[in-house]
């Protein structure tokens, strides 16, 4: 009763000087919050804040890698919209994202599923099929072309031995068998990523669950797509929006890879984007080409996660 | 405290201050040069770099660049004056700069040079701008016509002498393929646009054809190219080329040749080297890449030029340069490397090899397009000259489309 009355008898006391103890302390805590949260802000506004900003500038400036530049308002933006080399860089790489991004799924949940029960060597398994992720993308791309080089490939010589074809394939004769090989890059570059977060996706579905689908008499392929895949959702979609944004972004492998060919029917839009910016020195004309494909990562992003976010609840 | 506290911070922005906004551009005399190249001239520079140092009191400190980060690394530099003292840049990127006001103007001192008629024309020529110089000829690479002699006189054709004409060229790369055991007579990297440049370019040259007017690229009606593309052409279509040729992209330029399956390609003087080291069981000859009659002769020349930034002094600058273009030519001589002073290649260059002589006579014969834009245009893999040599060479069409095509591509880039 005393404390209760004493509580009373304070707290008109504070209500009526607002600058007193309590104020003092509330301010305290707003400049503590604001100087913890200082490096978060920096952080986020030096790194992505501040070169957005700078790039939207530069996008609607003539601004050379060397010499002064200056506005030229929409210029850059009307000038993109008319290239069709820059729209069929973006097509591309498009097409590109839609055959990786569903290949990464099913076959890194393939993997994950056998490789998710332990066995015994399944660790030795799970480390050679993860071992490519930690190869940095141009060490790998160079691995790549020289094992496919018709002239001393091995790939070349192991289908030639096998009587697969007659001679050494050269891959980057064509488009399609071009971009091929650079799939098959990214497929073992990437597919250890996905199968080791899809195996957690696939460990964190309670065996109970599990368990009454089988007793309830659902097959092992009814259990798999009515159960576990919606119970693991969050990882398919993580999986499916990292592949499809690194897809979206891919530059070294074709860089490396293809050069570009033939004819320049392997550039992607970060390759198109570079070559504006570093071999064109049209560095204005290079930040429209990524305001807009920035734009255009963000829009696919948000309907994916939209689509994953539905079917997830 | 606070009062305190307040005369240190002020303390330490006036040093601040004075470190950043007084501090000379220049660097200190008693600094090391900073001297920037591109790291494919490292295996010759080094030791000159070292030379220099054992006979100077102020040393040069090298910085070799790697060859993906030289545009960004040296415009970066130009652009905000930081970078080296001494610059080396390859001859081909060199125009882009020279209008940025990062190099030195060196025109009275050139001039005042006893062996400026030495030097490389072509060399000279990509370091002038509006009639000022501003760089000296440091190292050449300059293309020639190579020839397997094994493979002519598996041919049957005379092994010591190379083709004369166009038409030569293409009788001996089929007579040469027809020899079978996966021989072909002719080698090129279609899928690379510099490579293709160095290799390609001196034919329509030998014609006395120019590939840039002025700013403009020159290929739309430029008979000379067309007749050349029209030369790979039958080449192709006569089968005395690996398919590996279309896509080749200048990381496996040289491995064919030095394999002793190929009867003739067009390159420069890392492969004479090379071949000379490390393969002396093929027997080659080299000659200029000639006309299609064969009464002229041209060559690529590449290379690179050495510059004077703002960070330092000219009298330093070009003391250094001075040594590079005088003493530093002797050692590269000495040591089987191409120098680019004619008087120096003579005396010291074509006594080692009287082979060196072609590319003496290679040097005197080069040309290169000069353009600020000439990466974007001739050198780039989807460059609209590579994008001409895959539609010339590989397509099926009229070339003169190809030409008019690639025309309107390079326009855009020069128009912009």
């Amino acid at each position: 009763m005393t404390l209760v009355s004493k509580g009373i008898a304070s707290r008109p006391t504070t209500e009526r000087r607002p600058g007193g103890t309590y104020g003092r302390v509330a301010r305290r805590k707003a400049v503590l919050g604001a100087a913890l949260m200082a490096p978060a802000v920096l952080l986020v506004g030096g790194i992505f804040i501040v070169p957005i900003v700078m790039s939207i500038w530069m996008s609607v400036s003539k601004w050379p890698l060397l010499g002064p530049h200056h506005l030229i308002g929409l210029d850059n933006y009307l000038r993109l919209f008319n290239d069709a080399s820059v729209w069929r860089s973006f097509a591309f790489t498009a097409i590109f994202a839609l055959i990786v991004t569903p290949l990464v799924l099913v076959l890194g949940l393939v993997l994950a599923l056998i490789v998710q029960k332990g066995r015994p060597g399944i660790g030795v398994i799970r480390t050679a099929i993860f071992a490519p992720v930690v190869v940095g993308n141009a060490a790998a791309s160079y691995i790549w072309l020289a094992l496919t080089d018709p002239g001393a490939g091995l790939v070349g010589r192991l289908l030639t031995d096998l009587h697969l074809t007659g001679a050494p394939p050269n891959w980057l004769l064509s488009m399609a068998s071009a971009t091929t090989l650079v799939v098959l890059a990214v497929l073992w570059k990437t597919i250890g990523f996905s199968m080791i977060v899809l195996m957690n996706g696939l460990n964190g579905i309670p065996n109970d669950i599990v368990e009454a689908a089988m007793m309830d008499g659902a097959s092992r392929a009814r259990t798999l797509w009515s159960v576990k895949l919606p119970l693991m959702m969050d990882s398919i979609a993580f999986v499916a929006t990292f592949t499809f944004i690194g897809a979206l972004l891919t530059f070294d492998q074709f860089y490396i890879i293809t050069g570009g060919g033939p004819d320049s029917t392997t550039v992607s839009a970060v390759y198109a984007i570079y070559n504006t910016a570093f071999t064109q020195l049209n560095l204005g004309y290079a930040s429209a080409i990524s305001i807009v494909f920035m734009i255009l990562i963000l829009v696919l992003t948000v309907f994916q996660l939209r689509l994953f976010q539905s079917r997830s609840s | 405290m606070n009062l305190r506290r307040r005369t240190i911070f002020s303390a330490l922005a006036a040093a601040g201050a004075l470190t950043l906004g007084l501090s000379p551009p220049t660097a200190y005399a008693s600094e090391p040069i900073a001297l920037w190249a591109r790291a494919e001239t490292g295996s010759f520079l080094t030791p000159l770099v070292e030379a220099y140092n054992k006979s100077h009191e102020r040393q040069i400190s090298l910085t070799l660049v790697p060859d993906a980060q030289v545009t960004q690394k040296y415009s970066a530099a130009a652009a905000t004056g930081s970078g080296p003292d001494i610059a080396i840049i390859e001859i081909g990127r060199l125009p882009q700069f020279l209008a940025s006001g990062w190099l030195q103007d060196i025109t009275s001192d050139l001039a005042g040079l006893p062996y400026k008629d030495a030097l490389s024309p072509a060399h000279v020529s990509q370091g002038e701008l509006d009639g000022k110089h501003y760089a000296l000829p440091l190292s050449a690479d300059v293309s020639v016509l190579y020839w397997n002699k094994a493979l002519f006189k598996a041919a049957g054709l005379a092994p010591d002498t190379g083709p004369k004409t166009w038409d030569e060229i293409r009788s001996t790369a089929a007579a040469i393929t027809k020899t079978g055991n996966g021989n072909f007579g002719y080698f090129f990297s279609g899928g690379c646009g510099g490579c293709m440049a160095f290799t390609m370019l001196p034919y329509p040259w030998a014609q006395g054809a120019e590939v840039m007017v002025g700013e403009k690229a020159n290929f739309a009606g430029n008979k000379a190219l067309g007749d050349s593309l029209q030369l790979y052409r039958d080449i192709v279509k006569d089968g005395s080329t690996p398919n590996t040729a279309q896509t080749e992209n200048g990381a496996n330029q040289f491995g064919p040749f030095f394999s002793g399956k190929i009867g003739m390609f067009v390159n420069g003087t890392y492969p004479y080297v090379e071949l000379k080291k490390s393969h002396p069981d093929i027997d080659f000859g080299i000659e200029l890449v000639p006309s299609k009659d064969g009464s002229g002769a041209a060559s690529f020349a590449g290379g690179d030029d050495i510059a004077i930034t703002k960070r330092i002094d000219k009298a330093t600058g070009m003391e250094v340069l001075k040594w590079f273009t005088s003493e530093g030519q002797q050692l590269l001589a000495q040591s089987g490397v191409l120098p680019i002073r004619s008087d120096i290649a003579q005396a010291d260059y074509v006594s080692l090899d009287p082979r060196n002589q072609v590319f003496v006579d290679a040097l005197k014969y080069g040309h290169i397009p000069k353009s600020p834009e000439v990466n974007a245009i001739f050198f780039d893999n989807s460059s609209p000259f590579a994008g001409l040599v895959q539609a010339g060479i590989f397509g099926t069409g009229p070339i003169d489309a190809a030409l008019n095509a690639a025309q309107s591509a390079a326009d855009k880039i020069t128009g912009k």
